[in-house]
């Protein structure tokens, strides 16, 4: 290190404030103080829980002290964070270091909570370190004559990075960076950033100025991890989705009593409400000290649970991915992963919620739900080891952003439109982007679409008289305020008790199938539906036995295509029966069930297995590449078998495999396997098995709230003007009739086949396949791996009842069948 | 981007009448020699696009190239739109309805009243259309914007609620199509412009639905 540095008054301060408070300096913090000191912009890497923001943070407070003369009044340091949530505790905490360094910096958080008045007093003198969201930025960007908040800046820092970026939220980062740069050029960026897969095309996309002097410094530190799965008394041969649940329970319990505080992950908020029930049924001492946390509970309640962590009051709370990020807790010494966390990433995230201080361990229980998930366990651990996270690829040419940015220019300040291409080049994300489809967003939003005919009385953005395009209407200003922003919520209705208070949010989706008097589950109390009016649903407390947890759409992630390479990788080992992961040992009579009956399929091998029973023709396929590519295979599989022979399917999916059900013999044979198991035409024959326009007309719905065709309902808000409400799917079928060339229908159907159909993910497995050795397998009866995805789909067509009933059929039969 | 149309027609009797229903939207009774319809929504796009939403305006274009079509293959006597004609402010579409409709003389042009109906009589005068406030009886049927508003207990045809049917398919698939709603008292006509949402709440014990795609009708 630079020993000028080292000596300067700046570091020395910062130095001797750490050291006071008892820290060190870590490398990695250190290593960013000089390069900010050199004038570079970068990355840096870090676990989470080891100092991330004394990086840049002291950086610039080392440089200010150092070089007082090359700062101006007003904003120096803007702090964009994905999270609210975490703002308030980093102001403090920034608030704190400056004042016993000894500075008069004032900190502020401006985000959609900060209070009207206190928005007004920024705007009339900036604070000098402003901590906010990608969509504030946007927000002040429409804001007249703005560019004069950011002249001087002299640092953006990107927090948490990794979570922007793969989401139109990261691509509005990525223009905030391309304009703040245009308006402040000597602006140091930084991105901060946990380890994820494609950590250098991270830095890319962020940082895609060449003149900008970039450094990339990565902490050598690594969180360590103590995985402990959790194993059921007996091996069921039979896994069956789920169904552990209340047995598990007793082993989940003692774990909670052992630490301080526990972190209960489930992936649904259905799930959470089930196991916050299972819980305090088998321990109801823990109630008072249990709680529930998901996206659909009530603010204030979450925030009261947040703190009640914070200080050690709760024993342990459920939660879904709401608390993936955020607030770090220090009561927190273990977290329990309940079922699949179906990603790598997401499970280094969820363990590291424990044993937060550095060098402290992150202890996670990973408790399957069937056994088969023991599965998961052994992938995780060496996929952990083998340090292999998934990558999250960037967004390109999202029309619906661009076209959201250019109304919020011409909002602000105005724009020209040559500057404005120049500058939409240079980012990552619209580099591709041509002259036709800029000057097409253009004309949709000055005319309103590309047809010959002019809108007349379209005047959304104006030209003016000096070239500059300007938005002129209040009206259209004020809607547009109202509608920035990319993250577009499910219709939801708030839930309150008849008699008054709050209990949460629920999907309209879901309370449209309940009559009145039934009863549901939400944030672990159960209700009884008294009736819906004007957007919020009355319920009453009810004491039913059965009550239903709502199903909240979305809440079923896919396996990821990492942790799945690995599932196949440890299938393997255990088909070569030489492991020495006691996970897999521990299954053994599981895999000798399964190899005696059908096979095991080695990391080279695509097992299908042929079953018929008295429901009719099972085909089962074991790709284990997620439930979205599962779905997409099934639909082309059954499509490419109707060619062969008229047949109608029911299909069901699980992660790991699919089933296709005809009540008629399915011609198969290892010739016709492999015909429809071909490469070729493979996306044709995609296209021509499932109904696109239906899956676009779905995705357009987030296309049309940001491109600003639909008004955003927020929660709990009726639209300002009924004779403008209308469905984006109504829209989507108005361009497709009589503007097939609009930009946003073209990206609703990309976002199908990127996002939906994963054709990358599609081609890669049909190419794996077709590699390896096909082993197809007729059995008697159902297998370990078939069961559960039969299972799941009796569940989808079955009241409770008569699924366990059908369940109980299918296990005797099948014990039946082994002691034949 | 006028449309080609294949016109589809499915015979019904509905208070003892006979009526035929088509699959544009639209229905004939060659009795009274009247085309009825509902729900237009002439002003709609423009008033989306007044409010910066970017909506074809070739809509209307299309709506008014489907009634051309009705009219010269029905040639009636009488068109009677049951409400919702207009969507909302006066606006460059209903210049254009009124160049469109100046061109025909051969039949009357009768509105009774729905809820986005709300301009001056003056404009009515001036477009030739007749306007009746709440409804209109004809050989025992009335005609109503909206079913909720009839007091009556005789037989009614109706619009303002956009009927449709879902239909479910294998996969997830699902398809919304437009339809004509019948009880044995009460018949819902489709919205007639395309610039509409459909509605599948309907209870289906109460009516039997006639739903019609491109090339045909479906009874549901």
């Amino acid at each position: 290190m630079n020993s000028n540095f080292k000596t300067s008054i700046g570091y020395q301060l910062v130095e001797q404030w750490m050291a006071k408070n008892g820290h060190q300096p870590f490398d990695f913090q250190k290593k960013s103080w000089q390069a900010y000191h050199d004038g570079s912009s970068g990355m840096v890497v870090a676990p989470t829980g080891f100092g991330k923001t004394y990086s840049i943070f002291l950086a610039v407070v080392i440089d200010y002290l150092n070089h007082p003369e090359s700062y101006q009044k007003g904003l120096k340091l803007l702090w964009v964070s994905p999270l609210r949530s975490l703002a308030k505790d980093l102001a403090k905490a920034m608030s704190l270091a400056i004042n016993d360094i000894g500075l008069d910096w004032q900190v502020s958080v401006r985000n959609g909570d900060t209070p009207q008045k206190e928005r007004r007093a920024q705007e009339r003198l900036m604070p000098d370190i402003l901590i906010t969201t990608p969509e504030t930025i946007q927000l002040l960007f429409t804001q007249k004559s703005n560019s004069k908040w950011f002249k001087h800046l002299n640092c953006l820092v990107v927090d948490e990075w990794h979570e922007l970026l793969g989401s139109k939220r990261g691509v509005l980062t990525e223009l905030a960076v391309g304009r703040l740069l245009q308006l402040s050029p000597k602006l140091r960026i930084w991105g901060i950033t946990a380890t994820i897969g494609n950590i250098e095309e991270a830095a890319q996309v962020l940082l895609p100025y060449p003149h900008l002097k970039k450094q990339f410094i990565t902490s050598k530190l690594k969180k360590k991890i103590n995985i402990q799965p959790v194993f059921p008394d007996t091996v069921e041969l039979l896994p069956w989705a789920g169904h552990l649940g209340k047995s598990m329970a007793s082993k989940i319990i003692p774990i909670i009593q052992k630490h301080r505080t526990t972190l209960i992950f489930t992936n649904t908020r259905g799930q959470a409400e089930l196991w916050y029930q299972i819980i305090l049924e088998a321990a109801p001492e823990l109630a008072g000290l249990l709680a529930i946390h998901h996206g659909s509970i009530d603010g204030k309640l979450r925030i009261w649970i947040e703190d009640s962590i914070a200080s050690g009051q709760l024993k342990a709370v459920i939660c879904t991915s709401s608390l993936d990020l955020g607030v770090d807790f220090k009561p927190v010494d273990c977290v329990i992963q309940i079922g699949s966390a179906k990603g790598i990433a997401r499970f280094v995230q969820r363990a590291g919620r424990s044993g937060h201080s550095p060098y402290e361990t992150s202890v996670i229980y990973l408790v399957p739900t069937n056994t088969l998930e023991l599965l998961e366990a052994s992938a995780l651990k060496q996929a952990y080891k083998d340090q292999h996270l998934e990558t999250r690829t960037p967004i390109v040419l999202p029309y619906d952003v661009l076209v959201q940015y250019l109304v919020t220019l011409a909002t602000g300040e105005g724009f020209k439109a040559n500057e404005v291409f120049f500058q939409l080049k240079q980012t990552h994300a619209f580099q591709y982007l041509t002259e036709d489809d800029f000057a097409w967003a253009i004309q949709f939003i000055t005319q309103g679409g590309s047809t010959l005919k002019s809108y007349e009385e379209f005047h959304k953005v104006i030209k003016d008289y000096d070239g500059i395009y300007r938005v002129k209407n209040k009206r259209i200003s004020m809607l547009h305020r109202m509608n920035v922003g990319v993250i577009v919520s499910d219709a939801m209705l708030k839930v309150k008790f008849k008699s008054g208070g709050y209990i949460g949010m629920i999907e309209e989706f879901f309370i449209s199938k309940l009559k009145p008097k039934s009863a549901f589950i939400l944030a672990g109390r159960t209700l009884e539906l008294d009736r819906v009016k004007d957007m919020t649903v009355y319920v009453k407390s009810s004491k039913a036995k059965n009550a239903i947890a709502p199903s909240w759409m979305g809440g079923r992630l896919p396996l990821s295509s990492k942790l799945s390479a690995y599932l196949r990788l440890k299938l393997s080992e255990a088909a070569q029966n030489q492991t020495k992961d006691k996970e897999l040992q521990f299954l053994n009579p599981l895999w000798n069930f399964l190899q005696s009956q059908s096979h095991i399929p080695s990391n080279e091998e695509f097992l299908v297995e042929y079953i018929q029973t008295k429901d009719g023709h099972h085909l089962f396929m074991y790709p284990f590449e997620g439930r979205l590519v599962h779905e997409v295979m099934s639909a082309l599989i059954a499509f490419r078998l109707g060619k062969i022979k008229p047949l109608t399917f029911t299909m069901a999916m699980n992660d790991y495999g699919f089933e296709l059900l005809s009540d008629q013999p399915i011609p198969i044979d290892e010739l016709v396997l492999k015909s429809i198991l071909s490469e070729e035409n493979l996306m044709e024959d995609v296209i021509g098995s499932i109904n696109a326009s239906e899956m676009a007309s779905r995705a357009f719905r987030d296309i049309a709230v940001i491109s600003g065709l639909v008004e955003q309902s927020a929660f709990g808000q009726s639209k300002t003007n009924k004779s403008l409400q209308s469905s984006s799917g109504l829209i989507f079928r108005v361009l497709e009739e009589h503007e097939p060339g609009n930009l946003l229908l073209r990206q609703a159907y990309e976002e199908v086949f990127n996002q939906q159909l994963e054709e990358a993910r599609l081609r890669g497995a049909m190419q794996r396949i077709n590699k390896g050795t096909l082993v197809f397998k007729s059995l008697n009866s159902f297998s370990p791996l078939s069961f559960p995805i039969k299972v799941d789909s009796l569940r989808e067509s079955l009241s409770s009842e008569q699924l366990d009933k059908r369940i109980k059929r299918l296990q005797q039969q099948q014990q039946q069948w082994q002691k034949a | 981007m006028a449309k080609s149309l294949n016109l589809v027609e499915h015979l019904v009797e509905f208070g003892g009448i006979k009526m035929v229903l088509t699959n544009a939207a639209a229905l004939y009774i060659p009795d009274l020699q009247a085309l009825v319809l509902a729900d237009i929504h002439i002003g709609k796009s423009s008033h989306f696009q007044k409010h910066g939403i970017a909506i074809p305006n070739t809509v209307l274009e299309n709506d008014l190239s489907k009634l051309e079509i009705l009219i010269h293959h029905f040639n009636p006597k009488q068109v009677i739109v049951v409400g919702d004609m207009f969507h909302a402010e006066n606006n460059s579409e209903i210049q254009q309805f009124k160049d469109w409709k100046a061109r025909f003389s051969a039949f009357t042009f009768s509105l009774v009243k729905g809820n986005h109906d709300r301009y001056y009589h003056s404009i009515y005068k001036d477009l030739d259309v007749e306007v009746i406030q709440n409804e209109l009886t004809v050989e025992g049927v009335t005609f109503i914007h909206n079913l909720d508003h009839y007091k009556g207990e005789g037989c009614t045809i109706s619009g303002h609620l956009h009927p449709g049917v879902l239909v479910q398919a294998k996969a997830r698939q699902r398809i919304k199509l437009p339809c004509f709603a019948m009880s044995h008292q009460h018949l819902i006509l489709p919205a007639f412009s395309e610039f509409t949402g459909l509605n599948t709440r309907l209870d289906n014990n109460t009516f039997k639905f006639y739903a019609y795609t491109e090339t045909g009708f479906f009874e549901f």
